[in-house]
């Protein structure tokens, strides 16, 4: 098994916490988010098994040369350049975000757009790497933050505050059926596989889909807990007082033998590392995928391709960050969220047809 | 190549600090807030007299180095206080250290907490594992305290509150976020601990006040205070009195837990409540036999029987739920929420206790 796959999937179920995911799913924890969270699991596990088995027929090629196998070119240039954009704006969301969180509880006196600058140099720096160099930053990220927040959250399951009974009150609004957003927001938690469109070209081998129940097992236990621990922390019926739910859960924790009392800044800043490292993985995927949109007169290998690219990204970044205040980014969030799904959905059913005419042909 | 990059990094950095100055201050120009009181104000047309306790640093930390200083506005709003104040100190006032939120008795009993809560809960900077309590005789004289025991300005609270120093059953703390969320849970009341000047310098923190959605309903005294702890915290360091003839003996438990069921026997809601005690005898008047421990088991369980039911029907008659029955209720029974919550409300006069206490003794002390 590739263990970059691994680290791919899991960097995106830990970042859904920055990415409005528990937000929308306490928003309606009482209209249908237990049927969202429980029916992501399969369908997560069928994208991800889909994905993996058909992209198998494809050793070492990404979306382009899948794509350019079934369709005219220039369909393929659309749906690439669709595919491209959801990748910058899920890098996109996630990085106002977790600017926004961490200028308002580090530093509030900064303007936001100079904390997202800050962000930008750090990001485009790093995503301008060649592929495999951004899979081991992601890996170092992964080994340097995640038993720090495995500490968090066993330490809020053992949590005196953590009221079971709260969870379980949500529970019982089991029979309401999910909305379209609750459910994108759920099945955002295994979207990290989609990764792969540009990620397998640097894999030597298709990772092998029978880890797939891993996944599924990983993704609802996080999906879990991320739902459930503000609830338990801020009640079922206040937690959707919050902007930021986890936030305020975070400090709510208190470590009486730790170095600092307060847990907020460490889950700041291990979630700073997390979602810099997703928002790595993003932008990196979106320019790779925007160089395939060029003519195939411009040589992929110029240096300055990529940083035109990060230019373009980082100052639409910008100007979003201009434009929006908390409350609209998490309605652009939800917005991208909503097409996520779909647009997912087609992408690895067109890998499936193309997967199936090479089989037959 | 190398060279290069540098250049592009340098120049990025130079462009981002072109940007925007930085709101930084020196310690040496910030007043740090470590307790800040909220009281009913003497003004006839004003709403409130909010006190902050700033703290003097001092160049050692030994015991009696708690200098403050206390700067008080009566208000309307306590955001609007917090602002004159600032223009009553020469340094910046600093919200991140504030841990203890005293509020005076009065307005506990006034009610209305949520609106006095909301600065507090909205603020970003002010932490949420502050503790919060009602001051007795107000929350002004419980801030003015100089204890000389002190190490730093309202230690004595937070050593308290956090069962860092003394622990024992009797103090119920009660944080920031946790007494937000009573607020609003539906079938869980909020609590607020009493702390109580006594005089010399000193308090004593052994009553709760319980609260329903908007104010003070009920005071718990000392011995009330520590059954609903069992429930609450479940806290060690408990002593139970048992009488016995004339006299009594004391268990000490090391632990006691208080859970509790809610079911339905023949349509009718019963909560069985069941404390699990483990301790020793500590104390006895007459003398205790060690071969009959079992006895005096069954002693202290139909002991702690009486009183755990006194005490929850004093809340059912209250109608305020401080130990969440109405939450764990609403985690028992599906549907819309709405309609279960009413159907509770309804439910909750008419309910059933019972009690199951299960003690185990395991020692008689030293004295056999």
């Amino acid at each position: 098994m590739n263990r970059y796959f691994v680290y791919l999937v899991f960097l995106n179920m830990l970042v859904n916490i920055v990415s409005y995911v528990p937000q929308i799913l306490i928003g309606s924890r009482f209209q249908g988010a237990i049927w969202a969270i429980l029916a992501s699991v399969p369908i997560g596990m069928l994208l991800i098994y889909t994905c993996l088995k058909s992209m198998s027929r494809f050793p070492r090629q990404g979306l382009t040369d899948i794509l350019d196998s079934i369709l005219p070119r220039w369909i393929g240039r659309v749906l690439l350049l669709m595919s491209a954009c959801q990748f910058f704006m899920a890098g996109c969301i996630s990085l106002l975000s977790i600017a926004d969180t961490s200028i308002r509880y580090i530093s509030p006196e900064t303007p936001l757009v100079m904390g997202i600058f800050m962000f930008l140099i750090v990001i485009c720096m790093a995503a301008v790497h060649r592929t495999k160099q951004v899979l081991y930053l992601v890996e170092i990220i992964l080994f340097i933050d995640v038993p720090l927040i495995l500490f968090i959250i066993v330490k809020a399951f053992w949590n005196r505050s953590y009221d079971w009974d709260a969870v379980a009150t949500v529970g019982m609004s089991y029979s309401a059926l999910p909305t379209w957003t609750a459910l994108s927001a759920a099945t955002y938690i295994f979207s990290g596989y989609s990764d792969l469109v540009v990620v397998h070209k640097a894999f030597k081998q298709t990772p092998s889909p029978k880890s797939v129940w891993l996944f599924g097992a990983l993704g609802l236990a996080i999906l879990f807990a991320s739902f459930s621990i503000p609830i338990a922390f801020q009640g079922a019926d206040g937690v959707s007082d919050y902007i930021y739910p986890w936030i305020i859960t975070a400090d709510s924790m208190r470590v009486e033998l730790g170095i600092v009392e307060r847990v907020l800044p460490l889950f700041l800043l291990l979630y700073s590392g997390i979602s810099l490292g997703s928002i790595i993985v993003r932008w990196h995927i979106a320019s790779d995928l925007l160089k395939d949109c060029l003519p195939s007169s411009w040589s992929r290998k110029k240096p300055l391709t990529s940083w035109i690219f990060f230019a373009f990204f980082a100052s639409v970044s910008l100007v979003l960050a201009f434009f929006f205040n908390e409350n609209n980014i998490l309605a652009v969030g939800r917005v991208w969220l909503n097409f996520r799904l779909p647009s997912e959905v087609l992408i690895v059913a067109l890998i499936l047809i193309a997967a199936r005419r090479r089989r037959t042909s | 190549m190398k060279g290069k990059r540098l250049l592009v990094l340098l120049t990025l950095l130079l462009a981002g600090s072109a940007l925007g100055g930085c709101g930084f201050k020196d310690i040496d120009k910030r007043f740090f807030v470590v307790a800040m009181s909220v009281d009913p104000s003497g003004k006839e047309d004003k709403k409130y007299l909010v006190t902050v306790k700033l703290a003097i640093p001092s160049p050692s930390e030994k015991f009696g180095s708690n200098q403050y200083t206390l700067v008080s506005e009566d208000t309307d709003s306590i955001a609007q206080a917090v602002r004159i104040i600032k223009s009553k100190v020469d340094k910046e006032l600093d919200l991140g250290h504030l841990k203890a939120i005293v509020i005076g008795r009065e307005l506990v009993e006034k009610g209305n907490m949520d609106e006095v809560m909301d600065w507090f809960v909205r603020r970003r900077d002010i932490q949420n594992i502050a503790w919060v309590a009602a001051g007795v005789p107000d929350g002004r004289s419980i801030l003015d305290l100089r204890p000389p025991t002190e190490r730093l300005p309202s230690n004595m609270l937070f050593m308290s509150f956090g069962q860092v120093g003394t622990e024992t059953a009797y103090i119920v703390s009660e944080y920031l976020f946790d007494f937000r969320r009573r607020l609003r849970e539906r079938g869980l009341d909020p609590i607020l601990p009493i702390v109580e000047s006594r005089g010399d310098q000193q308090v004593a923190i052994n009553k709760v006040a319980l609260l329903d959605k908007n104010k003070m309903r009920l005071v718990l005294d000392p011995l009330d205070t520590k059954i609903f702890n069992s429930f609450y915290q479940g806290i060690g360091k408990y002593d139970i009195q048992i009488r016995q003839d004339q006299g009594y003996f004391i268990i000490s438990a090391d632990n006691v837990k208080g859970s509790f069921t809610i079911e339905n026997v023949q349509g009718k809601t019963v909560i069985t409540l069941k404390p699990h005690i483990h301790g020793i005898i500590e104390e006895a008047t007459s003398p205790i036999s060690k071969t009959e421990l079992a006895k005096y088991e069954r002693q202290a369980e139909q002991e702690i029987k009486e009183r755990a039911l006194q005490f929850v029907k004093r809340l059912q008659q209250a109608n305020i739920d401080p130990i969440g029955f109405g939450l764990r209720y609403r985690a028992r029974h599906p549907g819309n929420p709405d309609h279960v919550w009413k159907k509770w409300v309804e439910l909750y006069p008419e309910v059933e206790f019972r009690v199951q206490p299960h003690v185990r003794l395991t020692s008689t002390g030293q004295l056999g």
